[in-house]
C-alpha cells in the first residue's frame, strides 16, 4: 500500500491536487509511480471524474464531490497521506510542469533531519524555470517580495508548489486558504511555528498545457484579498 | 398621506410579516418587529419629528440621521452574513474532506506496482 525508501525506511507519499485535468495526468502519475512512490491524487470536483483517467494505475484517489479549491485539495492529500502513515509528504503538481527527479533532492534535507520543510525554488542558483514569460516571472517575483516582507522568511520563491513536507511539519499545517492563496498561507504557517526550512532548486516547466492550465496573472490580485480577508478571521 | 408614506408603510409591513412568517417567531421576534415598525411609521408619518431627534444628536435633518444609521446597520449586517459564510465554508470544507477520505479509491495494482521497487531502489 505504500513505499519504503530504503535507506531508512522512512514512507513517502506523494500528494497531488488535481482540478479539470487533460490525459497528461496521467503520464505525471504513472512517472512518480515507476519511481517507488505511493501517489494520492485529490480529484477537486472535476467534472469528469478523474479515477476515469487514472483507471489502472495504483493510485490512491480521492474525490471531493463539490469543486473547493487547490489549497483544500492539498489539505486532504496530507490528511489522507498523514493517515497512511507517510513519514515524508511531497506536494507536486498535476499539469506535468514538476520533474520527478527533483524528488530525491527535495527529500533529503527532511530525510537527514536537517528541516521539517524542503521548498522546492525555480529561482535559486542551479533551480529552472524552462518558457516562462515575463510577466509571469515578475509576478512571481513582486510575489516573493511581498512574502519576504509579510512573513520575514528568506525564500527565493514562494508559489511553487513542489515541495517536501515532514510528517511533523505536515500534521501542524492547517491550510484553512481553500483557494490559491494557501501557498502564502504554508509560508505563514512555517514562520509562526518556526518550523525548519531550507529551499532547493528544481527545474519548472512551463509547457504550452500548463500554462494553459495554470493561473492567469490577473488573478494575484483574488490571492492577494483572499490573504488580507483571512488575516482579520484568524 | 402622500403617496410615498402608503408606499414605505405597506413596505415595511410587508417585510415585517414576512420575516416572522418565514424566518423566526418567537416572542421576542414579534416584539422587536412591531417596535422597530411603530418606529418605522412614526417616521413614515411624521417625518418632521425625526429632525427633532437628530437636533438633540448634532445632525441637521432627520433623513441625514436615517441616512447614517442605515449605512452602519448595513455594513454590521454585511460582517455577520460574511462571517457566516465562512463558517459554512469552513464546515462544507470539513465534510467534504471526510468523505473524500472515507470513500478514497485504491486500485487493487496498488499493492504489487509498489513493492518490487522498494528493491530496485535499494
Amino acid at each position: 500500500m505504500s513505499t519504503e525508501l530504503p535507506r531508512d525506511g522512512a514512507q513517502l507519499w506523494i500528494v497531488i491536487p488535481a482540478y479539470n485535468e487533460g490525459e497528461s495526468i496521467r503520464g505525471v502519475v504513472e512517472d512518480l509511480l515507476a519511481q517507488g512512490h505511493a501517489v494520492v491524487v485529490v480529484d477537486d470536483g472535476s467534472s469528469v471524474p478523474l479515477v476515469e483517467r487514472l483507471r489502472g494505475t495504483a493510485v490512491h484517489s480521492l474525490r471531493h464531490t463539490i469543486n473547493l479549491g487547490q489549497g483544500a485539495a492539498l489539505q486532504t492529500g496530507i490528511a489522507y497521506a498523514l493517515l497512511q502513515g507517510a513519514e515524508v509528504i511531497v506536494t507536486f503538481d498535476a499539469d506535468g510542469q514538476h520533474q520527478s527527479s527533483d524528488i530525491p533532492a527535495l527529500t533529503a534535507p527532511i530525510l537527514q533531519a536537517r528541516a521539517d520543510v524542503a521548498l522546492g525554488s525555480r529561482f535559486l542558483a542551479g533551480g529552472k524555470a524552462v518558457h516562462i514569460t515575463r510577466s509571469k516571472r515578475l509576478v512571481l517575483k513582486l510575489a516573493v517580495a511581498f512574502t519576504r516582507w509579510t512573513t520575514g522568511l528568506a525564500v527565493t520563491d514562494t508559489h511553487n508548489g513542489l515541495r517536501a513536507l515532514s510528517r511533523k511539519a505536515a500534521g501542524s499545517l492547517r491550510i484553512t486558504q481553500n483557494g490559491m492563496a494557501h501557498a502564502s498561507q504554508i509560508l505563514q504557517e512555517i514562520a509562526a511555528q518556526k518550523l525548519k526550512f531550507t529551499e532547493v532548486p528544481v527545474t519548472v516547466i512551463y509547457t504550452e498545457y500548463s500554462v494553459r492550465k495554470g493561473q492567469r496573472l490577473t488573478n494575484a490580485f483574488n490571492i492577494l484579498w483572499e490573504s488580507f480577508a483571512e488575516f482579520f478571521y484568524r | 398621506m402622500k403617496p410615498v408614506q402608503l408606499l414605505l408603510i405597506l413596505g415595511t409591513a410587508a417585510l415585517l410579516v414576512l420575516y416572522l412568517a418565514f424566518l423566526r417567531s418567537k416572542l421576542l421576534d414579534r416584539l422587536v418587529g412591531l417596535l422597530l415598525l411603530s418606529i418605522a411609521w412614526f417616521s413614515i408619518l411624521l417625518p418632521e419629528y425625526t429632525t427633532v431627534v437628530a437636533n438633540l444628536l448634532g445632525v441637521g435633518r432627520g433623513a441625514d440621521l436615517i441616512l447614517y444609521v442605515f449605512g452602519l446597520f448595513t455594513v454590521f449586517a454585511l460582517m455577520i452574513l460574511y462571517t457566516h459564510v465562512r463558517l459554512l465554508s469552513l464546515q462544507m470544507t470539513a465534510l467534504i474532506r471526510q468523505l473524500a477520505i472515507r470513500d478514497a479509491i485504491v486500485a487493487p495494482a496498488a499493492q504489487p506496482a509498489v513493492e518490487p521497487h522498494a528493491e530496485r531502489r535499494s
